[in-house]
């Protein structure tokens, strides 16, 4: 069985560096473009926040275990555990009142310590990508 | 003032003790690269469970992160040396044999 | 190519609106104390009107298109009055009709204004710094 995973040296080590971060790293988009909504849209009468649930639900499907789970059939379903894969990013409306005469609920440190913190998660998980990427460079190139 | 060069002064005495194991030559080489893998298998483990713990969000200081990858890439490399060496000098020896 | 760089997008198309919002909030400050228009009236106070770009036949983030000035709107609320004879504009009684500006309004709007461009304006290069970030991963 010569598929990519086997050829890449074991499981777990594809799944958190090729198969997690990737899905990090696009959740962080996501959530990117959402922040930015949120800042054009401070003077919009109305407007509210948006926001991504992410990084709740993926901590809840990392948890407190060391296996990363996959499978959907899994049993940590029973206890309402998410699978991993089924972890997306959701964007969601934050509906709160708001404070100003406007309707509008976006407050705007907020959203600026949001876009710093988002921009040093990416920035983060793309170096560790890196990272796996140069290790798995150094085992291939090193089959002469 | 031109020092005088004595001679090689080859004590075989001297070399004595580093034959120890020279009948275990094998071994000895198959016990270095086990050791060296299984530290690499260590460090790489090390470095995805930061990955993991960085994406759960427990992570507190960055460079915990980093050094951890670190740590795994450059044993990796050192492993990698060491293994062509240890070949290196198989080959050369086959090759003095002949 | 625009699904790749809608970020900049959004935020640059909220650096553009807070422009024209700022622009506006300088006309008005400029004629705070302007009595007599081309239309006979004294100047009145103008605002702009944002709202939210969504593209519903895109899905996901695509439909992120950020903000728009619909309509920049003269306010209908009524001119102040004040008593001041001496002024040409004056009527009979000695009253002025001056601008329904709010000077300390204003001031306050043109400094949430310069705050939202400016944020904005980070919004942008943090995008692009995003931008690189994943181009060079691997490297």
């Amino acid at each position: 069985m010569l598929s990519k995973k086997y050829i890449l040296g074991g499981n777990k080590m594809y799944d958190i560096n090729f198969e997690l971060l990737p899905k990090y790293l696009e959740a962080k988009n996501t959530e990117n473009q959402i922040i930015n909504q949120n800042i054009a849209n401070y003077s919009t009468p109305g407007y509210k926040r948006k926001y991504v649930n992410f990084d709740e639900e993926l901590k809840k499907a990392l948890g407190n275990s060391d296996e990363i789970k996959l499978k959907t059939n899994n049993p940590s379903h029973i206890n309402n555990t998410p699978s991993l894969e089924k972890v997306q990013a959701q964007i969601e409306t934050d509906n709160s009142k708001s404070e100003r005469n406007d309707g509008n609920n976006v407050d705007i440190d907020n959203e600026e310590k949001n876009l710093n913190i988002n921009y040093l998660e990416y920035s983060t998980a793309a170096r560790l990508m890196t990272y796996a990427i140069q290790r798995y460079n150094l085992v291939v190139r090193s089959g002469k | 003032m031109i020092r005088r060069i004595d001679g090689l002064n080859l004590n075989p005495n001297v070399y004595k003790n580093t034959n120890v194991k020279a009948n275990n030559t094998n071994l000895d080489f198959e016990k270095i690269l086990k050791e060296s893998i299984d530290e690499v298998n260590q460090l790489q483990q090390n470095s995805d469970q930061a990955t993991i713990d960085f994406a759960a969000g427990k992570i507190t200081d960055v460079s915990q992160v980093t050094i951890a990858a670190e740590k795994a890439s450059l044993s990796l490399k050192l492993t990698q040396e060491v293994t062509n060496k240890i070949i290196d000098a198989y080959k050369e020896i086959t090759r003095m044999q002949l | 190519m625009d699904g790749l760089f809608n970020a900049m997008n959004i935020s640059s198309s909220g650096m553009a609106a807070e422009r024209l919002r700022l622009n506006i909030i300088s006309q008005n400050l400029a004629n705070a104390e302007t009595t007599k228009t081309d239309s006979g009236d004294p100047y009145r106070r103008k605002s702009v009107v944002f709202k939210e770009v969504l593209n519903s036949e895109l899905s996901g983030t695509d439909s992120y298109g950020g903000v728009r000035v619909e309509e920049v709107q003269e306010d209908l609320s009524p001119f102040k009055i004040v008593y001041d004879p001496t002024n040409p504009q004056a009527n009979e009684e000695g009253y002025v009709e001056m601008p329904n500006v709010n000077v300390l309004k204003e001031m306050v709007d043109m400094i949430n204004a310069q705050r939202a461009y400016e944020l904005n304006a980070s919004a942008v290069s943090a995008a692009k710094a995003m931008y690189n970030a994943g181009l060079n991963i691997g490297k």
